[in-house]
């Protein structure tokens, strides 16, 4: 083979190593649900014209958040989902962009459950340079009212808390953990 | 030369049913891609919040791949059954079947069952178990351990009812939810969803396994597929551009 020819299929294969790096991304590493709609999060949910219109439909005490009018509040479809386990949701376009409150009854959820969740950690995706997938503690337990809330490392992941019966949850697109924070000190 | 024409056709046949009417595919049906980060599927669920179990026997196509370049997982096609532990769809549990490029150097195929679950929207997985065969039928489960928030996944590699534990995921949300399955993709046009969902049923909180009684579309964003209606706990997945 002389020294063209050697040079030509050393340039192609490096052209084709090249080409493979390229800008494509792997998903298998991600979530394989749907993402959250953030303008309507309940996927049964019916929409409510008032705070009192979503009470009606639940037996916990719903709790109006501070953040000016909500774009939507919505409540699980009460013809499917029993009253006990019904969540009202609130859509709220804040200055640190979209936030979602949920409420519903605080059912099994205690503080020691959610110091467990901050303290069990997730394994996620393998690959190749960790067959066995990474251990992540995407959670930790912040002060909150008075209480103790389970805070996720991205707005996404939200933050959740027990008050008085009700399990509360705020989480939005955008939002960090930080601003989550200071929300629920103003609820 | 006559038998073997009858035996060519005849397996030819079954390979067809075996890969559903979808595979009657034009050339401009699988026009997008989605890659970049960004998927596509089509979830059913059975409206009945009381779902603390469910399960169903899931085709197993010979899914074309077409990779959307880089390393890693570029392209892959999923299947599932799975439990919706809350309604804003950030906490969940599932099992079913991926396969999938895998991408170094070169690229290989890989068919796999999996499971995953979610909590807050932090995904456990996916944690990857037995290889699947094209062209069989598996069976899938997932069913709440009684009185904890743990999960358990299992599979039977050709739909006999006869369950291998794959795994349980611990501490999750809730203790029920709804029942669903889905089929998904992420890859360059090419890369298809062609599924068929049997005997879907699921377990209520009385501990009762039966049927789904009804389909209900959760979401929908695949532009090239669409799915059809078999029976309240059969469903396909095929080519088409209806959503939903």
């Amino acid at each position: 083979m002389n020294k063209l020819k050697r040079t030509t299929i050393v340039a192609a294969g490096i052209g084709v190593a090249l080409t493979m790096i390229g800008c494509g991304t792997a998903r298998g590493e991600e979530l394989t649900k749907p993402e959250v709609n953030w303008e309507a999060p309940l996927i049964d949910g019916v929409s409510q014209p008032s705070v009192a219109a979503a009470q009606s439909l639940v037996r916990f005490k719903v709790v109006a958040p501070a953040f000016g009018t909500p774009a939507l509040i919505q409540v699980d479809d009460p013809a499917r989902m029993p009253e006990s386990q019904r969540t009202v949701a609130f859509v709220f376009h804040t200055a640190d962009g979209t936030v979602v409150v949920e409420e519903s009854a605080q059912g099994g959820w205690t503080v020691a459950r959610l110091k467990e969740r901050a303290n069990t950690p997730i394994v996620q995706a393998a690959s190749s340079s960790a067959p066995s997938g990474v251990a992540v503690r995407p959670f930790r337990m912040v002060p909150a009212r008075q209480t103790e809330a389970l805070l996720g490392n991205s707005g996404s992941l939200g933050i959740m808390w027990i008050e008085d019966g009700t399990l509360f949850q705020m989480f939005g697109p955008s939002v960090t953990p930080a601003q989550l924070q200071s929300l629920v000190v103003k609820l | 030369m006559k038998l073997q024409r009858r035996r060519v056709l005849t397996l030819l046949a079954s390979f067809g049913t075996l890969l559903g009417s979808g595979l009657a595919l034009s050339s401009t049906a699988l026009a997008t891609d989605y890659c970049g980060g960004s998927e596509a599927g089509i979830w059913l669920y059975n409206g009945n919040f009381n779902s603390i179990g469910t399960e169903a026997q899931v085709l197993a196509p010979n899914h074309s791949l077409v990779s959307c370049g880089g390393f890693g997982e570029t392209a892959d096609s999923v299947n599932t059954v799975g439990i919706l532990l809350t309604t804003d769809a950030r906490n969940w549990v599932e099992v079913g079947y991926k396969k999938y490029l895998s991408c170094s150097i070169g690229c290989s195929q890989n068919y796999t069952v999996f499971g995953e679950y979610g909590f807050n929207g932090s995904a456990g997985g996916p944690y990857y178990y037995s290889n699947v065969t094209a062209g069989t039928v598996p069976e899938f489960k997932t069913v709440i351990v009684n009185g904890t928030y743990n999960w358990s996944i299992y599979w039977d590699p050709n739909g006999g009812y006869n369950f291998t534990f794959l795994a349980t995921y611990n501490n999750l949300c809730c203790q029920n939810g709804y029942a669903y399955g889905e089929a998904s993709r992420s890859g360059k046009s090419g890369t298809d969803i062609i599924d068929h969902h049997y005997t879907l049923q699921y377990k209520n909180t009385s501990q009762v396994w039966g049927l789904y009684t009804q389909l209900l579309c959760w979401n929908d964003t695949d532009a090239d597929y669409q799915w059809a209606h078999i029976s309240s706990s059969e469903f396909r997945v095929e080519a088409g551009s209806r959503y939903c």
